[in-house]
C-alpha cells in the first residue's frame, strides 16, 4: 500500500510539475503579455487578444529602453493604428486602447508617468462618441486592469493560465510563418495584418455598410446625450498630463461616416465639442471634419479607422503646425472652421 | 488566502506541509500542534490581520470559560458559567452578523442603525464549534487542558473558514495523535485526490456558472425585465454554482485535513440525487445539520413529545438554519420555506404508500423544484428581487433582453449530469475513508473507485492542471459570506 501511495504521489505530481514548467517555457518564450523588453524571432509578431492588458503590463512590467520614449498618444482604436514612427523622430509609445473612455485618459497617462520616464509631449486623440454619456456608461474601466495587475502573484496566475498558454502557441505560430518579413514589433501588430490585408473596394465597402447599419444609428442618434462633465474631464486631463505639452487631434473619420453624423442631429455637439476643447487648450488639430483626406475611401479601412500608413498624413500635419489633413483651430479661427465644416456637410446632404 | 488561490497552493501548503512532516520525524506531538497552531494563524491573518484579535480572544475566552465550567461542573454556578460563556458567544455572532438587519427593522421605534461592517471570515462556524464545546463541557463529555490543542481544533486551517462544523469528540483525539504519522503516505496521497476533485469542482464549474447566475440576479435587481430563459437559466445556473462551490470548498478542507492525518466529517453526499426534502438535508450541509440535530433539536425535545411538538421542533431548526444563513428577510423565509416543506414531506411520507420507480422520478422532481425555488429565494437581494425571478420563470412578467449567453445551457446540463447521475467524491475515495463514519445507507457502490495508482494519479494531475490552469479568474467561495 505504501508503494502505491508513492506511485500515486509521483504519477500525479511529476506530469503536473512538467507540465508547468512546459507553460512557464512557452510563456517567456513567445511573450504573449508583452513583459518582455527583449524580441526575438519567436515572439517578435504579436497578436492582439487583449490590448488594455497587454500594453498595461508591458507599460509596468518590461523594463525601458535605454532611450526613453519622449512622445505618449492616448486614445480610443482609432489612434491605435498611427505608426509607433510617425512622430518627427521623437520615440512614441501608443496607448491606444480600444473604446476608451475619454475619463480614462488622464489615468492611463498617470499609469504611464507612474512607470517610465514622463513624456515631454502627449497626443490625446480625441474622438466624437468620446463626449457621449452613453458610451461612457458601457466603458470598460483602465482601472480595472490595474487593479487586477495589483493583486497578488498577477503575472505568476496568469503565466499559468490556459488562456497565456493557447496564446503562447498562437504567437509562436504567427512567428514561425512570418519569418522572411522584416518589420519591427509595434505592439498592434495584429490589427495592421488586417489591415493590410483588406485590399479589394468590395470588403471595403461591406466594412463600411456594416458599421453605418449596425452602429451610426444607435450611437450616434438618439441616445447620444452630451455629457456636461466633459469641460471638467479636459482640466483633469491636463492636471495629469503634469509638465508635459499635451497636444489634442480629433481623429478622423471617413466623410460618409460623418455625414451620417452630422444627419443624425450632432453638429450642435460636434460644434460644442470643439468649442469646449479650444476654451481649455488654446487649439486643436482637426482631422474629424470634412477634408480632403476624410473624402477619400482607400484611406480608410472601415470608415472609422484609417490605415496607418495613411495615418502619417495627419501626424505630418500636426507637427508641420495644421496643415490641409489636421486643421489648426484656435479662437481666432474657430468661427470660420465650423461654419466651413457645417457647409460642407450640408453640401454633402444636399447630394 | 483561499484553497484555490495561487499563494496558497504554490507557497503556504507545500510549505507548512514540509515543515510538518520534518517536524513528524524529529519532533513531540505538542510542537506539531504548536507549528499547524502558528500556520492556522498566518492562514487566517493573510486575509486581515485586525480579526485576529477576534478569534484569538474567542478561543482563549471559551478555553478558559471550558476550564472554569469543568472545575465547577457539579455546583450550581456551572449553568450560570455555561450561560456567560453561550450569551458571550452569541453577542459577537449578532453584533457582527445581524446588528445591521436587526437594526433597520426596529429603525421605525426609534432605534439607532449600526452600520454593516465587515463579517470576521468563519465567525459563524467558529462560534458553533465552540459553543458545542462549551455545553459537552458542562454535560460532562469533554475538556482539554492544553490550550495549544484546544486552539488547534478551533482555528485548523483547513475547516477555518467554511466548515465542515467539527465536533471536538472528533477532532481533539486526532490532534493528540499527530505525531504517530500513522499511514502519512496514503493520508497524503489520498487527501490530494480529494483535493484536486474539490479544487476541480469549484474552478471549473462553480466559477464559470457563477457570471451566468451574477448576471441574471443582477440584472433583476436593476429592474431589467428579461427573456424568460434567461430567468431559468439564472435559477438552474445558481443550483449548481452552489452546490459545485460549496461541495467542492468542503472536498478541498477534507482533503487538507487528511494529508495532515486529520479527518473530518463530510458535509456533501450528493444532495441534488435526493429523493424527499428529508433526504436533501440528511446530505446537504450536513454538519450544520448535525450541529442543529444535536444542540437544537433535541434539547427543544425532539420527537419526544408527540407528532405536533416534533413538526415545530423541525419548523425551528429549519428557520434557525436560515438565520445561521445570513441577515435577511430572504435567508428567514428561505429556511422557513423549507421547514414547512419538511414537515409537509414528513406527513407526507407517513400517509402515502405508493411505491415504484415513477414514484421516485416523482419525488425527485418534486424534492428538486423545492430546493431550486428555495435558491431562487436564497440568491435574491430582497424579497421583492425574488418575487421578480418567479414572475419571470413563469412568464408573467418578462422581456426580450438577454444577459447571458444560450452556450451555458452545455454548462448547465454537464453540471446536472454530474450532480444526478455520476458518484460523489466520498463515493470515489471510498477505499481511503476520507472523512469520519457516514451513514451506510447514504453512501452508494460507485463504479468509479478511486486506487492510489499510477493511473488515478494521472487522472489528479489533469485535474489539477486543469484547476491551475484558471488561476487568472478565480472568486471567492460563496459560503465565505455566511
Amino acid at each position: 500500500m505504501k508503494h502505491s501511495a508513492r506511485r500515486f504521489l509521483l504519477a500525479s505530481l511529476l506530469p503536473l510539475a512538467a507540465w508547468l514548467l512546459l507553460a512557464l517555457a512557452l510563456h517567456h518564450l513567445a511573450d504573449p503579455w508583452w513583459v518582455s523588453g527583449e524580441f526575438d524571432d519567436s515572439n517578435r509578431y504579436q497578436p492582439v487578444v487583449d490590448e488594455r492588458r497587454q500594453k498595461a503590463m508591458h507599460v509596468q512590467y518590461a523594463p525601458e529602453a535605454a532611450e526613453a520614449d519622449t512622445v505618449l498618444v492616448v486614445g480610443t482604436s482609432r489612434s491605435t493604428y498611427y505608426p509607433a514612427d510617425a512622430y518627427g523622430g521623437q520615440k512614441a509609445f501608443n496607448f491606444g486602447l480600444s473604446a476608451l473612455a475619454v475619463e480614462d485618459y488622464d489615468e492611463v497617462i498617470r499609469f504611464y508617468a507612474q512607470h517610465r520616464t514622463p513624456p515631454k509631449r502627449i497626443y490625446a486623440m480625441m474622438d466624437l462618441l468620446g463626449v457621449s454619456k452613453a458610451e461612457a456608461e458601457r466603458r470598460v474601466p483602465f482601472s480595472r486592469y490595474i487593479e487586477e495587475m495589483n493583486t497578488p502573484f498577477y503575472r505568476a496566475r496568469l503565466a499559468l493560465s490556459w488562456d497565456t498558454f493557447t496564446n503562447s502557441l498562437d504567437v509562436l505560430k504567427l512567428n514561425r510563418s512570418e519569418k522572411s518579413r522584416k518589420r519591427e514589433r509595434t505592439y498592434y501588430v495584429g490589427a495592421r495584418e488586417k489591415h493590410l490585408n483588406i485590399a479589394s473596394d468590395d470588403e471595403r465597402k461591406k466594412l463600411f455598410e456594416k458599421y453605418f447599419q449596425e452602429e451610426v444609428a444607435s450611437r450616434y442618434g438618439t441616445s447620444f446625450r452630451y455629457r456636461d462633465d466633459f469641460a471638467a474631464l479636459l482640466k483633469d486631463l491636463k492636471a495629469a498630463a503634469g509638465g508635459a505639452e499635451l497636444v489634442l487631434v480629433l481623429t478622423p473619420v471617413h466623410d460618409s461616416l460623418s455625414k451620417r453624423v452630422m444627419d443624425l442631429g450632432r453638429y450642435d455637439d460636434y460644434a460644442r465639442w470643439l468649442q469646449e476643447m479650444v476654451a481649455e487648450y488654446g487649439q486643436v488639430y482637426d482631422a474629424f471634419s470634412p477634408t480632403a483626406f476624410t473624402a477619400e475611401e482607400k484611406n480608410f479601412r472601415d470608415s472609422h479607422h484609417a490605415y496607418p500608413e495613411q495615418c502619417r498624413a495627419i501626424m505630418n500635419d500636426v507637427l508641420a503646425g495644421g496643415g490641409s489633413n489636421a486643421v489648426l483651430v484656435n479662437q481666432a479661427t474657430l468661427a470660420d472652421h465650423l461654419a466651413r465644416a457645417k457647409a460642407a456637410w450640408e453640401t454633402m446632404s444636399a447630394q | 488566502m483561499l484553497f484555490s488561490s495561487f499563494e496558497f497552493l504554490f507557497l503556504f501548503l507545500p510549505v507548512v506541509y514540509l515543515i510538518f512532516r520534518l517536524l513528524q520525524c524529529v519532533a513531540p506531538t505538542r510542537v506539531l500542534i504548536t507549528f499547524l497552531l502558528l500556520a492556522s494563524i498566518a492562514f487566517y491573518g493573510a486575509w486581515k490581520l485586525a480579526f485576529l484579535p477576534l478569534i484569538l480572544g474567542s478561543i482563549t475566552a471559551n478555553f478558559f470559560l471550558g476550564k472554569w465550567l469543568a472545575a465547577r461542573r457539579e455546583t450550581p454556578a456551572a449553568r450560570g458559567i455555561l450561560s456567560v460563556g453561550v450569551v458571550l458567544n452569541l453577542s459577537l455572532l449578532v453584533y457582527y452578523k445581524y446588528a445591521h438587519f436587526i437594526t433597520t427593522q426596529l429603525e421605525p421605534l426609534g432605534v439607532p442603525v449600526i452600520a454593516q461592517g465587515i463579517l470576521p471570515l468563519g465567525i459563524s462556524f467558529f462560534t458553533f464549534q465552540q459553543l458545542t464545546y462549551l455545553v459537552d463541557v458542562y454535560r460532562g463529555k469533554e475538556v482539554e487542558k492544553r490550550f495549544a490543542t484546544y486552539a488547534l481544533f478551533v482555528s485548523f486551517f483547513p475547516h477555518l473558514i467554511a466548515g465542515p462544523i467539527t465536533h471536538h469528540g472528533q477532532i481533539l483525539n486526532q490532534l493528540r495523535r499527530l505525531g504517530s504519522g500513522f499511514r502519512s503516505n496514503i493520508n497524503f496521497a489520498s487527501g490530494l485526490g480529494v483535493f484536486a476533485m474539490g479544487f476541480c469542482k469549484k474552478l471549473l464549474i462553480a466559477d464559470e456558472l457563477g457570471p451566468v447566475a451574477d448576471a441574471v440576479f443582477g440584472a433583476v435587481r436593476a429592474g431589467a425585465e428579461l427573456a424568460t430563459g434567461d430567468y431559468w437559466m439564472g435559477a438552474f445556473a445558481y443550483t449548481f454554482q452552489l452546490y459545485f462551490d460549496f461541495s467542492g470548498y468542503s472536498e478541498m478542507a477534507l482533503g487538507l485535513g487528511l494529508m495532515f492525518g486529520v479527518r473530518f466529517p463530510a458535509n456533501f453526499l450528493s444532495p441534488y440525487k435526493s429523493k424527499s426534502l428529508i433526504e436533501f438535508w440528511r446530505r446537504w450541509h450536513m454538519s450544520l445539520g448535525w450541529f442543529l440535530r444535536e444542540y437544537v433539536y433535541f434539547p427543544l425535545g425532539g420527537s419526544r413529545s408527540g407528532p405536533t411538538r416534533r413538526y415545530v421542533n423541525l419548523f425551528l431548526v429549519l428557520l434557525i438554519s436560515g438565520i445561521w444563513h445570513g441577515s435577511g428577510w430572504t435567508f428567514i423565509v428561505w429556511g422557513a420555506g423549507h421547514g414547512l416543506l419538511l414537515v409537509v414531506n414528513h406527513g407526507w411520507r407517513n400517509h402515502i404508500k405508493w411505491r415504484g420507480k415513477i414514484y421516485d422520478l416523482f419525488c425527485h422532481g418534486a424534492t428538486m423544484t423545492a430546493v431550486i425555488a428555495g435558491w431562487i429565494v436564497f440568491r435574491s437581494a430582497s424579497m421583492a428581487d425574488a418575487g421578480a425571478m418567479f414572475r419571470g420563470l413563469f412568464a408573467i412578467e418578462s422581456g426580450t433582453k438577454s444577459v447571458v449567453d444560450g452556450n451555458h445551457w452545455i454548462w448547465i446540463g454537464a453540471s446536472a449530469i454530474i450532480c444526478f447521475f455520476l458518484p460523489n467524491v466520498m463515493e470515489i475515495w471510498s477505499r481511503y475513508r476520507p472523512s469520519l463514519s457516514l451513514d451506510k445507507d447514504l453512501l452508494r457502490k460507485s463504479f468509479w473507485t478511486a486506487r492510489l495508482n499510477l493511473r488515478w494519479g494521472l487522472i489528479i494531475a489533469l485535474l489539477l492542471y486543469v484547476g491551475i490552469c484558471r488561476f487568472s479568474r478565480v472568486s471567492p467561495f460563496l459560503y465565505f459570506e455566511f
